[in-house]
């Protein structure tokens, strides 16, 4: 009897140790960034900076003069526009990572292909100045609806906290497709502070 | 008890025989080349408009020709000549990336003499943009060499590619990783595009 109770224990012990094992989180886990969840047009706080996403715009292509010299960027998706204020809650910080969050989970960053631009980032704030600024990505009709923006102030946010704001006030036709316009000019200057 | 004892010595006595053995025997088939004779794993070789599955990237290659002009941002000097290749990259895993710089590499006589190649978007001649996940883009490399080493007639180019693991050993997060060759791609060089 007591031999069967020892045996009996063992498996126990090895069943509940190897659900251990198997559930244990792993390091990426346990450093992951922490998600401060919000919605368009509300203010959203994270450690380092409060965001507030105003506005988003897709377009088939980009027409902007630098340098006297005319470029057209064309994509086989959509370009993403999203204009959005930042201010710093108590010391100087820049936001540098902005993903275009898919809802299948595809990842769009910021397209590097404008080059540099006033409103663009890396945006660096300062405590009490808040600043207008525009995020641009590149990305396909069908991560659209559903999609989220995550922000942060560096590229892998560990421990930190990362704004996830839902895209939830689009301008959309009947058949769920967003209002697309034909061309947008990413030097246009942003109105307001 | 002493019988006993005679019983494990001649035991071990053939484990060690035999363990010593085999060790021998592979020795002497290595050192006689037997493993060289053995079938090598054949990598896929492709041509213009065929399909290549290459770790990140889906590769398609268009076409490959030689040119002593200007071709987006590179000027040959006097004696050197540009080696063109268009190709269609789409992106395979979940987020931007641009790490297709080192995806192709020249094979042959070139392939000692010929330094980094330049990677151009198609679309609007920006170097070596993030590609969006999901969205095929022609990418245009150019590698600037001698004017008498360039091959005549077909070019030869080797394929990286590096593998996707779920979880790396250090921080258990997924990631690509191990870059191998995944195969070749050989094309007709033509004069000029």
């Amino acid at each position: 009897m007591r031999r069967l109770a020892n045996i009996l224990a063992l498996i126990l012990a090895v069943a509940v140790l190897y659900g251990m094992q198997q559930t244990k989180p792993r390091f990426g886990e346990l450093t992951a960034p922490i998600p401060v969840y919000g919605k368009m047009h509300d203010r959203v706080h994270t450690r380092e900076f409060d965001v507030t996403l105003d506005q988003v715009v897709f377009a088939r292509q980009l027409d902007f003069t630098r340098y006297g010299e005319k470029k057209t960027l064309t994509t086989s998706g959509l370009w993403v526009i999203v204009t959005a204020q930042l201010a710093a809650t108590t010391s100087s910080t820049s936001v540098a990572a902005a993903t275009w969050l898919g809802p299948t989970g595809l990842k769009f960053t910021t397209s590097g292909r404008i080059g540099w631009a006033p409103g663009m980032p890396p945006h660096l704030l300062a405590p009490g100045l808040p600043k207008k600024v525009r995020f641009i990505f590149e990305t396909m009709p069908d991560q659209v609806n559903g999609a989220t923006l995550v922000l942060s102030g560096k590229v892998e946010p560990a421990l930190d906290s990362e704004a996830r704001i839902s895209i939830d006030d689009l301008k959309t036709f009947n058949d769920g497709q967003p209002l697309v316009i034909d061309s947008y000019d990413p030097l246009r200057p942003l109105t307001g502070t | 008890m002493r019988s006993r004892f005679l019983n494990l010595r001649t035991k071990a006595i053939a484990w060690l025989t035999a363990g010593i053995g085999s060790f021998a025997a592979l020795a002497t088939a290595f050192a006689l080349g037997a493993f060289e004779a053995a079938d090598k794993p054949e990598l896929p070789q492709i041509t213009a408009g065929e399909s290549l599955d290459a770790g990140k990237w889906l590769i398609r290659p268009l076409k490959a020709w030689v040119t002593d002009q200007k071709i987006f941002s590179v000027t040959p000097k006097e004696g050197q000549k540009a080696v063109v290749f268009a190709v269609e990259l789409m992106n395979r895993t979940i987020q931007s990336d641009s790490g297709y710089a080192n995806t192709f590499h020249l094979l042959g006589k070139l392939q000692a003499i010929a330094e980094q190649p330049l990677a151009y978007l198609d679309r609007d001649g920006s170097s070596l943009p993030d590609l969006q996940p999901g969205m095929p883009e022609k990418i245009t490399y150019v590698w600037v060499v001698p004017a008498d080493a360039v091959p005549t007639g077909t070019i030869e180019l080797g394929i990286e590619a590096w593998k996707f693991k779920l979880r790396n050993n250090l921080t258990g997060t997924p990631g690509w990783w191990s870059k191998a060759p995944a195969g070749t791609v050989s094309l007709p060089l033509s004069e000029e595009g």
